[in-house]
């Protein structure tokens, strides 16, 4: 056994420390680089958070002006009176307790040659990955007769909120027996089941409450997700109070008037007591100043990072993104975020970017007891994330009632096991 | 002798004062196969039993061994082991990426 001296022990650590900073600085760009995320949902949050717990070292900064986060999923359980909104409200202090570093402003620009955002105050930061995710914007240039004013007499609710309980509130007022219109748009949009959930989760309150009502569906496409699914449910739960209209039947919503409450089809006029209008809807604003979104208004990206395809080192994750097969779901956001933080830690060390499949589980409750899934798995192929065939699908169409029980049991405890790993 | 002596201390202090900056073990490919499932199967969401027909949780799996993670996936594959979304997923993957998912699964 060699005998170790302390001279010996004095100059290993010497020349351990003059090594260590010799590797440090071959290594600057892995140990201290500046990761900017921008937008704080659930692909944005989880992104600034894994990068921090894969490379504690890596400089996170989160810009989000909000203060507070209101989730989407679940919203629908607002509007059908089962639920408020306090608790679908998420602080982002669980991000500065990680090291990440919150800016409560918001990107107005990004520079991709120089590798830096803009942010609203004039203040310049400095990248070597960026990470958009941004979101959707609802484009109101689209729809003739639907602006941000005519917002608040027929709202969208698809961004949760102020915009939640206005809706929820409207029903509450509406008279027994009126008639509740939601104008649903052509894919791509956020959560493609999301509009027949509500339809239900509203169906199911005015069952009760108000049960001479209707519930009229004007769809701009002939397929939605989960269908046979959710028109068995509507029949067996509701008998004909919701009634759908596809792009066959003329139901694709060409114009609105909100003063009148009136939504032109392609084939009629409907008059409505309560209208909630889907919009249109493209990648979040910083998205499309930056230059990373296509003409479709959506981003493409390299699909194993979610690189955009249009500038280096600038990722986007999330509804923004064009990731093909997956929805645009705070499911798929979340686990696009987790795998883009472990490849740009990959590649800011150097180390090439791994194959990794994802995947995405969306629940839809047709009322507080019956639930039903779909849920996929993905691949990545160059530019595109394409579904694993063979795996993935829909609820079972005969699967009986405790079946429907216990996915209603999943799709809470889901909410409650995501909004804690993102903002927990 | 002497150098060798050497460069073992010196490796023992780098190692200390300078530990790796990124855990390359988080960073495998099998990590990245698990990352979605933590959105449902969390620490703190329950003891470890998984969407059974009778226990209705979603627990965390890092209480379970990677040998019954793996027997598990393998039997939603089949669809020996009845579930809901579990069989649908399981049937996206090869048994070397179960088995590789199974051991992350258990260590984390």
């Amino acid at each position: 056994m060699t005998h170790l001296n302390r001279r010996d022990i004095v100059k290993g650590l010497l020349l351990a420390m003059t090594a260590g900073v010799g590797a440090s600085c071959a290594s600057t760009k892995g140990s201290s680089a500046r990761v900017v995320v921008v937008g704080g949902g659930f692909a944005g949050m989880s992104c600034a958070r894994t990068l921090k717990k894969l490379s504690p070292t890596l400089a996170v900064t989160l810009v989000e002006p909000k203060q507070s986060y209101i989730a989407c999923p679940f919203s629908n359980l607002v509007i059908g009176n089962q639920r408020n909104i306090a608790s679908q409200t998420f602080s982002y202090i669980a991000a500065v307790a990680d090291g990440v570093t919150h800016i409560r402003r918001t990107a107005v620009a990004v520079d991709p040659d120089a590798h830096n955002v803009t942010l609203d105050d004039g203040q310049v930061l400095g990248y070597d990955r960026l990470v958009l995710a941004p979101g959707i914007s609802l484009d109101f240039e689209v729809l003739p007769g639907y602006d941000e004013a005519a917002a608040n007499d027929m709202p969208h609710a698809w961004l949760a909120g102020t915009q939640t309980t206005l809706l929820a509130r409207q029903l509450a007022a509406m008279d027994d027996g009126g008639t509740v219109v939601i104008s649903v748009p052509e894919n791509p949009y956020r959560c493609p089941p999301g509009p027949y959930e509500r339809a239900s989760l509203i169906a199911n309150y005015l069952q009760v409450y108000k049960p001479k009502s209707k519930l009229l569906i004007l769809d701009s496409k002939d397929r939605f997700s989960k269908q046979a699914l959710f028109m068995a449910a509507w029949k067996s739960e509701f008998g004909d109070l919701i009634e759908w209209q596809g792009l066959k039947d003329g139901a694709r919503v060409v114009s609105v008037d909100s003063a009148a409450m009136t939504l032109t089809t392609d084939f009629d006029v409907i008059k409505a007591d309560v209208a909630n209008v889907i919009p249109p809807q493209r990648a979040g604003k910083i998205a499309r100043i930056s230059d990373v979104a296509n003409a479709s208004g959506w981003c493409p990206i390299s699909a194993s990072t979610f690189e955009s395809s249009l500038h280096a080192d600038i990722h986007v994750i999330g509804d923004a993104a064009i990731a093909n097969a997956m929805p645009k779901s705070a499911f798929a956001a979340n686990s696009q975020a987790k795998l883009c933080a472990l490849q740009i830690a990959r590649l800011l060390s150097g180390q090439t970017p791994v194959d990794s499949k994802l995947i995405n589980t969306c629940y839809s409750l047709v009322t507080p007891d019956y639930g039903i899934s779909v849920a996929g798995v993905y691949k990545p192929e160059a530019e595109r994330w394409l579904e694993v065939e063979g795996a993935g699908g829909v609820s079972g169409a005969s699967a009986p009632r405790d079946v429907r029980r216990v996915e209603a049991h999943y799709a809470r405890q889901w909410y409650k096991s995501i909004t804690q790993e993102v903002f927990g | 002798m002497r150098l060798l002596r050497q460069c073992l201390v010196i490796g023992f202090f780098a190692s200390v004062l300078f530990p790796p900056v990124y855990a390359s073990d988080l960073l495998t490919q099998a990590s990245a196969n698990v990352s979605a499932c933590s959105s449902c199967h969390r620490g703190g969401m329950g003891s470890g039993g998984m969407a059974g027909s009778g226990t209705q949780v979603m627990g965390a799996l890092n209480t379970l061994s990677a040998a019954s993670i793996e027997e598990a996936l393998l039997q939603f594959r089949s669809g020996e082991r009845e579930g809901t979304v579990m069989n649908r997923l399981a049937r996206g993957y090869s048994d070397s990426e179960i088995a590789g998912m199974a051991k992350v699964l258990a260590s984390q």
